[in-house]
């Protein structure tokens, strides 16, 4: 079993260790080692970081800023809203609790893509295309961590709010020293949804910040794909560089996000 | 993932012709406080292809300045056609493949531009002119065109005692011949016969049909009936599916591939542009040599052309300044000189420049200069200029992709014709 299991990881590692070869090595390698399929496939003969080179060449150094500044923007602003709004609604009675929950769960099965365009004239009405604003604003609001979060919350026992309320603590104070301090794992799984959503954004950035200035990383990788040529060993540097951020963070996060999603909805 | 992004794109642009209109946003009025102006300039291109001629139109109109938007090559036509869709007065000018003009001027997203066409006649070659105008109207001005041609190994012919083809312009080699050659060549050590460039793509493959008198693949006034499964269609794609079948072209390649493989060395005959031949260089492994784009035994020569274009949005706020810029870029023969990168200008004196600078580079350079003076003028075909060119593009593409992973082409042709048939309909009530 333990043999097995091995197998299937290496054979699930093979795909990223190639991309990741293929970024240290000249392009002709690449495709020369591709068939017959050897152990040169996946070990270089020569390293070299020409591919970085052209990629940073490129601005993709900026382009990955500006996808850090954003993501980070929206981890903050994103996990501040998303969790107010699911401690009101799994706390809080008030009139249409219910029917807000489910508009808001309606939400996040609506693709985005779907939304995208007349989401971009309002953007555009408001003079906010090539704005980080832009980026960041259609991200804040994710149902599906409200959605989480709130799972979680129920199943925060009711009696540690009411003894709280009865000291005299307002709803402020409940949400801010008791809910939060321990829906910790919940925070970091619905903070790791608001982080893949801006990370791989790809649609909206092409459609409301064209300028080059605010390109962000997924487009900038896309751009080394022209029509009289592909330039892959920059765009295997450039998702390997891209996707070292992720990788790190769920390699140091996972054991919660996996607490998480196994628990919220439980109570 | 790519093809999601596609789609999701795709998708997007069709929700956004909901809202599309036809009203003209612009009055010109797109001056800052100081006077000057800033076109926004959408493009797909190279890094740098423009810059030479910005930076000279900028210094001769100072009140001017281009901003350009790159956007990845494969999303050009969606992001476009989304931002037009919510009338973004942001675009000023934009690149339009030709092919893709007429639905793009259909659907009102584009400025018509007959003032330009008075100027550029007897400048740009009249065939640009023409297939980048729609329903009597020139809709944008042509800055390219292209060609194909054949490279081939001469390594692998010389090792499988084939006769390299003859470079002579007018004496393209068969399909028949490259195929057996192409064999002969993997029974003496290559890994593979002949790839095409754009594997599966109607840019590059429409010449097999048109070499067979199957024409482009639809018919009818306003070409919106499909003429898919005539003799020359179903002869030209079973040899394309033979050539597959038989292993003498790789299946399972695709077209971001296919320019890599043969400049490892492993590929006796490739079929592509002129631009190939400076990534080929490049590498330096492979000796090749250039020959005209082959022809099947009994057809006539014929090869793919047309290029990009650019045209200026209707919702622009700076129209006037917007035609001068795409003036200069296309109709003087200094600013077509300098936009051109790999591709062959269409206007007549920066064409001849280009030439005699290929030519200059060397005897086989020379020889791809030949080629390509020879097929534009003799051999090339255009795609079909039709409101429906985009579905029919589509709907065959899909119908090559079939046919090369082993469906037998007339049956499959059968059904693209019954396809097209079905998506055409909406085109031609209109």
């Amino acid at each position: 079993m333990v043999v097995l299991g091995s197998v299937i990881a290496v054979l699930f590692v093979l795909p990223l260790w190639w991309a990741a070869v293929s970024a240290l090595r000249p392009q002709r390698e690449t495709f020369a080692t591709l068939s017959p399929v050897s152990l040169w496939t996946l070990l270089p003969r020569g390293l070299t970081i020409g591919n970085f080179d052209r990629l940073f060449d490129a601005e993709f150094g900026r382009a990955l800023l500006n996808s850090t500044v954003v993501t980070v923007a929206t981890l903050v602003i994103g996990l501040a809203i998303c969790a107010t709004a699911a401690f009101a609604l799994a706390v809080l009675h008030f009139p249409g609790r219910g029917v807000v929950f489910a508009v808001m769960v309606v939400s996040f099965l609506i693709p985005f893509d779907a939304i995208a365009i007349p989401l971009m004239s309002i953007f555009r009405d408001a003079h906010l295309e090539n704005t980080y604003l832009a980026l960041v604003l259609p991200g804040v609001g994710n149902g599906f961590a409200v959605f989480l979060l709130r799972g979680f919350f129920l199943g925060v026992p009711v009696d540690l709010a009411e003894a709280a309320r009865v000291e005299g603590l307002g709803w402020w104070g409940v949400f801010w020293r008791i809910y939060l301090p321990l829906s910790r794992p919940a925070l970091i799984g619905a903070g790791l949804i608001l982080f893949v959503f801006q990370w791989q954004a790809y649609l909206w950035p092409l459609l409301i910040a064209p300028d080059p200035e605010m390109t962000v990383a997924p487009v900038a990788i896309a751009q080394f794909a022209g029509q009289q040529g592909v330039d892959f060993g920059a765009i295997f540097a450039g998702a390997v560089l891209t996707a070292l951020v992720p990788l790190l963070i769920l390699l140091f996060f996972q054991r919660y996000f996996t607490q998480s999603v196994s628990s919220s909805g439980l109570k | 993932m790519h093809q999601n992004r596609t789609f999701a794109l795709t998708a997007a642009a069709i929700l956004s012709l909901a809202a599309a209109g036809c009203g003209d946003g612009g009055d010109d009025s797109g001056q800052d406080a100081g006077g000057n102006t800033t076109l926004t300039f959408v493009n797909a291109q190279d890094p740098g292809t423009f810059d030479k001629v910005i930076a000279a139109f900028e210094k001769a109109n100072p009140t001017i300045k281009i901003k350009q938007q790159a956007v990845p090559f494969d999303d050009l036509n969606s992001t476009v056609q989304s931002r037009l869709g919510a009338k973004d007065a942001d675009i000023d000018l934009y690149d339009v493949d030709e092919p893709r003009l007429a639905a793009f001027a259909s659907r009102g997203f584009l400025e018509p531009l007959d003032d330009l066409r008075g100027q550029a006649e007897g400048k740009i070659d009249p065939n640009a002119l023409k297939i980048t105008s729609y329903d009597g109207k020139q809709y944008a001005m042509p800055r390219w065109t292209s060609t194909q041609l054949l490279y081939f190994n001469k390594d692998l012919l010389a090792k499988a005692k084939v006769a390299a083809p003859s470079s002579d312009p007018a004496q393209p080699i068969t399909w028949e011949q490259v195929t057996a050659d192409g064999k002969k060549a993997q029974d003496a050590g290559a890994k593979y016969g002949l790839i095409f460039d754009q594997v599966d793509r109607y840019y590059q493959l429409q010449p097999l049909a048109e070499s067979l008198g199957g024409g482009p693949g639809l018919s009818g006034a306003d070409l919106l009936q499909p003429d898919v499964t005539n003799a020359g269609w179903t002869r030209a794609f079973t040899w394309y599916h033979d050539i597959f079948q038989s292993g003498v072209a790789p299946r399972g390649i695709n077209p971001e591939q296919t320019p890599g493989l043969f400049a490892t060395g492993g590929t006796a005959f490739f079929a592509g542009g002129p631009w190939n031949a400076a990534a080929f260089d490049k590498e330096k492994s492979v000796d090749y040599g250039v020959a005209p784009f082959p022809r099947f035994a009994p057809g006539k020569p014929a090869t793919s052309t047309d290029s990009w274009s650019t045209g200026i949005s209707p919702f622009s706020d700076s129209k006037d300044a917007a035609k001068k810029f795409l003036s200069y870029m296309t109709i003087d023969a200094a600013g077509a000189t300098a936009t051109t990168s790999n591709n062959i200008p269409v206007q007549k004196e920066a064409f001849q420049t280009y030439l005699k600078n290929l030519g200059a580079k060397g005897e086989r350079y020379q020889q791809i200069a030949d080629i390509i003076e020879q097929s534009l003028g003799a051999t090339a075909v255009s795609r079909p200029i039709t409101t429906g060119f985009v579905d029919f593009e589509s709907v065959m593409n899909k119908a090559f992709a079939d046919i090369r992973n082993g469906t037998d082409a007339t049956t499959r042709l059968t059904q693209a014709g019954q396809e097209l048939d079905r998506d055409l309909a909406k085109y031609r009530t209109k």
